[in-house]
């Protein structure tokens, strides 16, 4: 498109007037122009000297370079460019630089070193953007060039040292100017990064920290997405050593201590639900403070190591009944929740044969289960019919139920595991990681498969291990016996009243070693419950304490089979695993049982303490106990010990939990919570207590459907067998409205106001809207005629018409407007009207 | 009420062809600084950036001074807006006519220059820009004097100067 030489020969004017142009025309003109043609610019007149100075653009490409003599090649050409012997003074800022190469226009390898970008920088002023070809990039990096590459090349170039204080935009630009490879935009204001790889913006960031800090920005301001952050954190300290405002430092300076946990259950956490467990149940010395990670993952910081330490060794804590999984929180590796998998359980392993039990046989044979971990403490190891292990699970497979062992007879022996403290599991696969409603095999098999089904269920979880309950005792000599100090409470008894001893001496102040012949002669006559013969009660308030048994030996070592049998009933073979119930007054809720009811109650996370530590916590606090007529005297003997845990088919006997959770806090009200909570029910049931089993009530009605307000029912009928006063409770509690209410039916409407509508029906004549519609119509038409025809309209209307047949299209919609105008207009008349005679013939 | 309603039944045909004849034509009113008047569609005019701006502000319900443009360059102009009306107009025909457009005298090029910047026209400041680009593209010095009449007021030794800072422009 050159111009007509017949063009400039052919001038109008002979004044100057290009040279008066404003300047913002001069730019525009000059920006249009080659680099080498701007330049030349400057000899035409003292005027134009400076002028191509204010040019907000310099486009290096290949118009730039062909321009060139040959003597030049694309780097001589930079480098002797004027971007470096020029100087640009006048010039506050250049806008943009762009340094572009076409497709066809690749210059040469090792003709231009990015390292020689640096000395084009330096000539330059303030840049507010800056393009740089993808073809320079591949110069250097070949055709691997990338989003890195193009870091790596911005990174050679020691922006530092120049003014780029204004920069505000970095594109490296692919061939096609389509796709920016790297687009750092507006980086000392908003701050819109846009990178494609999250590493290339972090090197990004550590690139220009520095030029920021050179020149007192704030970085800070710009905003990277908070997971980018920790995601690159290693790559970010960079610029956190520089000092920039990035911040970093406040997630860098993390306790020395933490804690990073994962919580599998499903619901979303919440930071102060999870406080208020956890606080009273860890206890740490100097508090912790919560961090949520998201994606399920908390981070607890500690002040001291031994929280931290004694919180993992008391593994495993659950929330929402669901399992946590803890590991101490390294800095300096990613959290990833994947890698959260591993959860320290204390396995009781069962049936091995009485000469292998001992703890060597019993870690040989876990060690199937995970790695081992050995106590220091080793006195908790043997439970009498089962040795404790240490085991640290990894909960991305499912739970070992048993081993297959092979005694040197070659005999085959099944070795079980129990599992103490098991959270909720999914009985379809065995995995911790979900509940068995929300198992794939589950959902898979939508509803077909069948409870029988299930490989695994609640018969997994140990009881809890108590080491106050003594199992297992040394008995030294006899005669070695008299020549120690004998603790205060011990009284020998004769052998033929054993029983008596058994529950009344042995009590927490008894040195564990101290020797009895009754626990020798009790393991003896019934091995099975040998571990829980030595029932006893460490509850200090206890005032039946020390009151002398009243029943005789027989009938209350059937009661303590009575209820051990109910929560160790898989022990033994003899005892059913559904655990049917001495208490008759079970009927109605066995029968609603379903696969929910059965779960045994899960911990309630406070099992997990010393034992000490729960008697603090329990200082102060008054258990309300069931009266129960039918055993009245058993109560000091099985309320307290059956008190630390609850299991399931003990729902009738258990006495109350240690700590009730709030009901407003647990949503998902499980139906042996009511059951706690009907059974603290003391016969003084204030009118609170009642609204918030009132509320229970309604949850559960709303959650899970009629069915289980039935079983709700049941129990609470069971309550009032059980001795809670009913008379006292008042009556809204027993008559809990049914969801499945009837609305009242609705109020008779007032009839005086219809009755107007007949009137005004028979006082409308059908007569009258049809004589004004003729009227409007037929009427007005010779009104509208004349005065069309004497202006010659109608005429010039019609021709044109026949010209434009749409018109009559035009015309038709427009009568049919009018028709409807009108015939509105004139029902709101009769309207009117019609009311007015109504009112006149009411009257 | 029947008769009153029977007036209106009348009144509103009427009303309709009233309507009808008087139909709002929405035409701006440009006065170029020679007095001559131009009535233009807003579509057209409001192209100018600083006829849009005053169209809105509400400002154009008179007619519109532009004391900057003769009315021989404002008829240019407002043909070159005419014609980038529609979008729908295909490049290539739309390319055919600006060239043809920008084909003009000096003179008439540093007119629709000073229109386009002060209507704020972009597309034709741009279009006259390259026009005049081109004319300096690849030129000498000399030439580039002749061509736009300017006079070279520096001394042959400030030159020779001013060509040595920037040898490699001028290198051939």
């Amino acid at each position: 498109m050159s111009p007509p030489k017949t063009m400039t020969r052919n001038k109008a004017s002979t004044s100057d007037r290009i040279s008066n142009l404003p300047t913002e025309i001069i730019e525009n003109i000059l920006l249009r122009l080659p680099l080498r043609d701007t330049v030349k610019t400057c000899v035409l007149s003292k005027n134009w000297n400076e002028k191509w100075k204010a040019v907000p653009q310099i486009v290096f490409d290949k118009s730039f370079c062909t321009q060139y003599p040959r003597s030049y090649n694309m780097r001589e050409t930079l480098f002797n460019c004027p971007l470096n012997s020029i100087r640009f003074r006048n010039t506050p800022i250049l806008a943009s630089v762009t340094i572009k190469a076409t497709e066809d226009f690749v210059p040469e390898s090792g003709e231009f070193q990015p390292a020689d970008m640096t000395e084009v920088f330096h000539g330059l002023p303030v840049i507010e953007d800056l393009f740089v070809g993808y073809n320079l990039l591949m110069l250097n990096y070949g055709a691997a060039a990338d989003e890195n590459a193009a870091v790596e090349f911005l990174e050679t170039q020691d922006f530092l040292d120049i003014s780029l204080k204004k920069l505000r935009e970095v594109e490296m630009l692919t061939f096609d100017d389509s796709k920016p490879a790297v687009a750092l935009t507006s980086l000392p204001g908003e701050g819109d990064l846009v990178p494609c790889d999250n590493n290339v913006i972090a090197r990004l960031v550590g690139l220009f920290s520095g030029i920021r800090e050179t020149h007192r920005t704030a970085l800070s301001s710009v905003n990277l997405a908070m997971e980018e952050i920790t995601k690159h954190w290693s790559m970010l300290s960079l610029s956190e050593k520089e000092g920039s405002g990035l911040h970093l430092r406040k997630e860098q300076a993390i306790a020395e201590y933490a804690i990073a946990a994962r919580f599998l259950t499903k619901r979303p956490l919440n930071i102060e639900a999870i406080a208020n467990t956890f606080t009273p149940l860890w206890r740490a010395k100097s508090g912790f403070k919560i961090k949520n990670l998201g994606n399920h993952l908390i981070l607890f910081s500690f002040d001291n190591l031994g929280d931290v330490d004694r919180i993992l060794k008391s593994e495993p804590w659950c929330f929402d009944k669901h399992l946590m999984v803890l590991s101490q929180f390294d800095k300096d590796t990613p959290l990833n929740p994947l890698e959260l998998k591993k959860v320290s359980f204390w396995v009781q392993v069962f049936d091995i044969p009485v000469r292998f039990r001992n703890r060597e046989v019993a870690e040989q044979i876990c060690e199937a289960i995970g790695s081992i971990i050995h106590p220091t403490d080793a006195s908790n190891i043997n439970g009498g019919s089962f040795i404790r292990v240490r085991v640290r699970v990894d909960i991305s497979l499912p739970l070992y139920r048993g081993r297959l062992i092979t005694l040197e007879d070659g005999k085959e022996h099944w070795v079980s595991f129990k599992y103490e403290r098991l959270p909720n599991l999914c009985y379809w696969c065995g995995l911790l990681t979900h509940g068995d409603r929300d198992c794939n095999k589950w959902i898979d098999s939508e509803g077909s498969l069948q409870k029988e089904d299930q490989q695994f269920g609640p018969w997994l979880r140990a009881p809890p291990f108590q080491a106050s309950r003594k199992s297992v005792l040394s008995v030294p000599g006899f005669f070695a016996k008299k020549k120690k100090e004998n603790p205060v409470h011990y009284s020998p008894e004769p052998p033929s009243q054993p029983p008596m001893a058994a529950p009344e001496t042995t009590s927490m102040s008894t040195p564990p070693n101290m020797p009895t012949f009754n626990a020798k002669d009790l393991i003896r006559s019934n091995p099975e419950k040998a571990g829980n013969i030595q029932t006893i009660s460490n509850s200090k308030e206890d005032p039946t304490m020390n009151l002398p048994p009243t029943k005789d030996f027989e009938q209350l070592i059937r009661e303590i089979d009575q209820d051990i049998s109910c929560f160790d009933h898989s022990e033994g073979p003899q005892v059913n695993i559904s655990g049917p119930s001495i208490k008759s007054d079970t009927g109605p809720y066995t029968d609603t049982l379903n696969t929910q009811l059965n779960i045994p109650k899960p911990l309630q996370d406070s099992t997990n303490l010393d034992r000490s530590n729960q008697n603090q916590a329990q200082e102060g606090k008054k258990w309300t106990r069931i009266q129960r007529p039918s055993l009245p005297s058993d109560d000091q003997i099985l309320g307290i010990p059956l008190g630390k845990h609850l299991h399931p088919s003990s729902h009738d006997e258990s006495p109350p939990t240690k700590r009730k959770t709030p009901l407003g806090e647990n949503q998902n009200a499980h139906p042996s919570e009511l059951d706690e909570v009907l059974k603290t029910i003391q016969p003084s049931v204030t009118q609170e207590m009642n609204d918030q089993l009132l509320m229970l009530f309604t949850r559960i009605k709303t959650r899970e459907g009629n069915h289980h307000y039935q079983t709700k029912k049941a129990n609470l009928y069971k309550v009032r067998t059980t001795g809670v006063d009913i008379r006292s409770v008042p009556p809204i509690l027993l008559t809990v409205p049914l969801p499945t209410k009837p609305s009242p039916p609705l109020p008779a409407l007032p009839t005086h106001q219809a009755q107007a509508s007949p009137s005004l029906s028979k006082s409308f004549h059908g007569s009258l809207s049809t004589e004004m519609l003729f009227c409007s119509t037929i009427v007005g038409l010779p009104l509208l005629i004349p005065p069309l025809l004497v202006m010659g309209e109608l005429f010039k209307a019609w021709v044109s018409c026949w010209e434009h047949p749409y018109v009559y299209g035009v015309l038709g919609f427009e009568a049919m407007a009018t028709f409807v105008g009108q015939v509105s207009v004139l029902s709101l008349i009769a309207l009117f009207g019609a009311a007015t005679t109504a009112m006149m013939y009411i009257k | 009420a029947i008769q009153s309603s029977r007036f209106s039944c009348v009144g509103f045909p009427l009303a309709y062809i009233f309507l009808a004849c008087k139909k709002k034509s929405m035409a701006l009113k440009l006065k170029s600084s020679d007095n001559k008047i131009f009535e233009v569609e807003e579509l057209v005019a409001v192209q100018s950036e600083t006829i849009k701006s005053l169209v809105e502000d509400g400002c154009a319900n008179n007619v519109i001074p532009l004391p900057n443009v003769d009315s021989k360059t404002l008829e240019l102009v407002l043909d070159w807006c005419k014609n980038h009306v529609d979008v729908k107009l295909d490049e290539e025909k739309l390319k055919e006519y600006e060239d043809k457009f920008i084909e003009v005298d000096l003179a008439v090029l540093y007119d629709l220059l000073m229109a386009a910047n002060y209507l704020n026209i972009k597309d034709l400041l741009n279009r006259a820009s390259q026009k005049v680009a081109d004319m300096l593209k690849g030129k000498k010095p000399e030439q580039i004097r002749e061509t736009f009449n300017i006079v070279n007021d520096f001394s042959p030794e400030e030159e020779e100067e001013i060509r040595k800072e920037n040898l490699w422009a001028f290198e051939e």
